[in-house]
């Protein structure tokens, strides 16, 4: 009696399992969307995945390059750039997205030869709310770190103060938010501080995610923004794109060359101008020499392999990063985000040149050129 | 209804009974793959977890659960659990003892009040479980925190935080996110659980129960608090541990008002950080090497340990009260009680 019911029992759990087998078995395949052969090409649908800092804009540009080829259906995963080059490693995705260059470990697990591409540019910008103080407060590298280090702590502090001369300053204390997530934002903002403050260098370095020496971590750009709203006294980094739309005070920030610069799509993108190629792993552009150009800026690329497999999305993805580095550039200040600069997109050009099919390069089609 | 077309039916053998014996076989069957499925779940998940968090455990060993430290840098890591620990237990605790006095308070009046106020305050209750944790969390962000930060937290401390040793934990700058606002929206965040639950324990107190204590003179108020209240206890912790098992696993809405940040201190008027919120935010890039992730995950071990040892905790507690009641009798309990005033 016992022993049948545990028959019974296992008969229903291979019948549960048969069933959840079949189930999946039948998910999967019947994925091939076949590309027709019109006259004028009209792409075919591709993954990929990376990056969560230039989603927006990737996003708008996908939908936008679906006018150009009907059939482009490019599907775009943000999850993050650590992601992004993991994915690209095991070739489950078409192509990957990172904010950071390929480090050599990453390129030599790389089952074949790959170009980084830079796509828009973007910048970390020191906010602040403190009643009765306007926008555009002036900081230097060191002030910004020694605030973060908790050794500024009023915001009438001499260090301030001396480079604001005429700027009516509050005794208050200094509240600091930071992200409490790992963010490519704060890799920025850290390496940053990390490059004018040797004490920051040296107590608390730079990556995705630190140890605070002091402050309050909010989630995510909006967690920050929403931090600083709502702390008298506040000052904290956000992403460029959040920082305009947040309506809080925006700090300028000296240059190495002693000048100071406002955060703007224009000095953002002017950052970029020293941009080498091809990018190697220490590519960057804090503290850029080109004139103008906002210190606190970085940029992010696009992942793909030299050698294409599939002939259609080969083409497609060469025909949209052309696009996107020609025409797809003007929607990038629409969407806050600072275009490369002109000799830029040129030599950028240049390294999709390198992309291929069969030992052969693919060129762009004649219809995004147009 | 297959009756007709089984041939047994005019053999003589009772159908009814094989169809049930089938039923009975399937049914205990299935439940058992249930049941055993759950177990194997739950060990699946501790496995994986404590899979994914060994390379710290073994490094850190015991010092990963007294440790203060959380530094995720590559080449300077260390990790410690106990300011997670600290916080999430807390702003745990703050919840509750806020929330279980009003949601017993509020059981109590859904089953004594009769009339046109009683539903709409239920469903309204009902309603409050209702709502996503993010609104919680927004509104604690944008309302309770701003009048907190202005108002309540300031006089706590020129009150409360005169007393001594009492005091300690109303001190400090009221600015900014903190435990304490973390604990109270947790605590509106349980109260709809713990009313909902206490309020089935307490319908179901017999009613001769009650009408002994009305017999004997016992007031409305004496009546809840020696017939009523014994009674429902275990169920009223039952209840409570529900909540404390909310309070301990919210991420987003904690996560938006603790100020996530790491720390151990006697003040609630200071930022912490809880487990669950720390893990929710840490996670987002979900592939990064190193020991970071690591370390999360071994968090994840610690909390689970946590919710385990409270929860059999609860038990070991509801066991030994109801054996005290048991002991006594319940009903003895409340004429024990009754001798004494009258």
């Amino acid at each position: 009696m016992r022993k049948r019911d545990w028959r019974l029992g296992a008969l229903v759990i291979f019948v549960a399992l048969a069933a959840l087998a079949a189930a999946c078995s039948s998910k999967s395949g019947s994925n091939n969307g076949g590309g027709s052969n019109a006259p004028a090409f009209q792409g075919t649908s591709m993954n990929g995945a990376g990056a969560t800092f230039p989603d927006p804009i990737y996003e708008q540009w996908f939908q936008d390059f679906q006018t150009v080829e009907s059939n482009a259906k490019i599907n775009y995963q943000a999850i993050g750039s650590g992601g992004g080059v993991t994915q690209f490693s095991a070739r489950t995705v078409d192509f990957g997205a990172s904010d950071a260059p390929l480090q050599s470990d990453e390129t030599s697990a790389l089952p074949g030869g790959a170009v980084e591409i830079p796509t828009v540019l973007g910048g970390v910008v020191v906010t602040y709310k403190v009643s009765g103080l306007e926008t555009g407060l002036k900081l230097d590298g060191r002030t910004v770190a020694d605030m973060f280090l908790g050794k500024v702590n009023k915001w009438n502090d001499q260090e301030i103060a001396s480079q604001n001369p005429g700027v009516k300053l509050p005794d208050e204390q200094i509240a600091v938010v930071h992200r409490s997530d790992e963010s490519g934002t704060t890799f920025v903002f850290t390496s940053w501080l990390s490059s004018q403050s040797p004490e920051w260098q040296q107590k608390v370095g730079a990556d995705k995610a630190v140890q605070w020496p002091v402050g309050t971590g909010g989630d995510g750009n909006d967690g920050v923004a929403a931090g600083i709203t709502q702390t008298e006294g506040a000052v904290g980094y956000l992403s460029y794109d959040f920082a305009v739309s947040s309506h809080l005070g925006i700090a300028q920030i000296k240059r190495n060359d002693g000048t100071y610069v406002t955060p703007s799509v224009d000095s953002i993108s002017a950052a970029g101008g020293i941009l080498k190629f091809p990018i190697s792993p220490d590519t960057n552009i804090l503290n850029s020499s080109a004139a103008g150009a906002y210190p606190i800026s970085s940029t992010t690329y696009l992942l793909i392999y030299t050698d294409q497999k599939d002939k259609d999305k080969g083409q497609t993805l060469v025909d949209f990063v052309y696009w996107a580095l020609t025409k797809g550039q003007d929607t990038a200040s629409k969407l806050n985000y600072a275009p490369l600069p002109g000799t830029i997109r040129a030599q950028a050009l240049t390294q999709l040149s390198q992309v291929g099919y069969q030992g052969k390069t693919i060129e762009p089609s004649p219809g995004v050129k147009a | 209804m297959s009756a007709d077309r089984d041939p047994s039916w005019h053999a003589g053998v009772p159908p009814p009974r094989r169809h049930s014996r089938l039923a009975d076989r399937l049914f205990s069957g299935w439940s058992a793959v249930i049941g055993f499925g759950l177990i194997l779940l739950l060990l699946a998940l501790l496995l994986e977890l404590t899979a994914g968090g060994w390379r710290t455990f073994s490094r850190f060993g015991f010092g990963f659960l007294i440790g203060r430290n959380w530094n995720p840098v590559r080449g300077r890591e260390s990790f410690g659990a106990l300011p997670f620990v600290f916080g999430t237990l807390v702003t745990s605790a703050l919840a509750v003892l806020l929330a279980v006095p009003v949601a017993v308070g509020l059981a109590l009046l859904l089953n004594e009040v009769r009339g046109a106020i009683r539903n709409p305050l239920a469903s309204f209750v009902d309603l409050l479980a209702a709502i996503p944790s993010v609104v919680y969390g927004l509104w604690g962000l944008f309302v309770l925190k701003p009048m907190f930060d202005r108002h309540l937290e300031p006089f706590l401390t020129s009150t409360i935080g005169k007393v001594p040793i009492v005091g300690a934990l109303f001190q400090g700058n009221p600015n900014g996110p903190d435990l304490f606002t973390a604990g109270v929206i947790l605590a509106i965040m349980i109260v709809p659980i713990v009313t909902a639950v206490s309020r089935e324990v307490i319908a179901v107190v017999p009613r001769d129960l009650r009408e002994a204590a009305l017999a004997v003179g016992a007031t409305r108020y004496e009546t809840i608090r020696m017939a009523v209240l014994p009674y429902a206890r275990s169920g009223i912790v039952g209840a409570t541990m529900l909540g404390l098992g909310r309070a301990l696993g919210e991420t987003i809405a904690v996560s938006m008002v603790v100020g996530n940040r790491p720390q151990v201190g006697t003040s609630l008027f200071q930022a912490g950080a809880t487990i669950p919120s720390w893990i929710a935010s840490s996670f987002r890039e979900a592939t990064s090497v190193g020991l970071h992730r690591s370390a999360l995950l071994a968090l994840a071990v610690v909390l689970v340990g946590v919710a385990l040892l409270l929860a059999f905790l609860s038990r070991l507690f509801v066991s030994r009260t109801e054996r005290l009641v048991a002991g006594q009798g319940a009903g003895g309990a409340v004429e024990t009680e009754m001798l004494k005033v009258t």
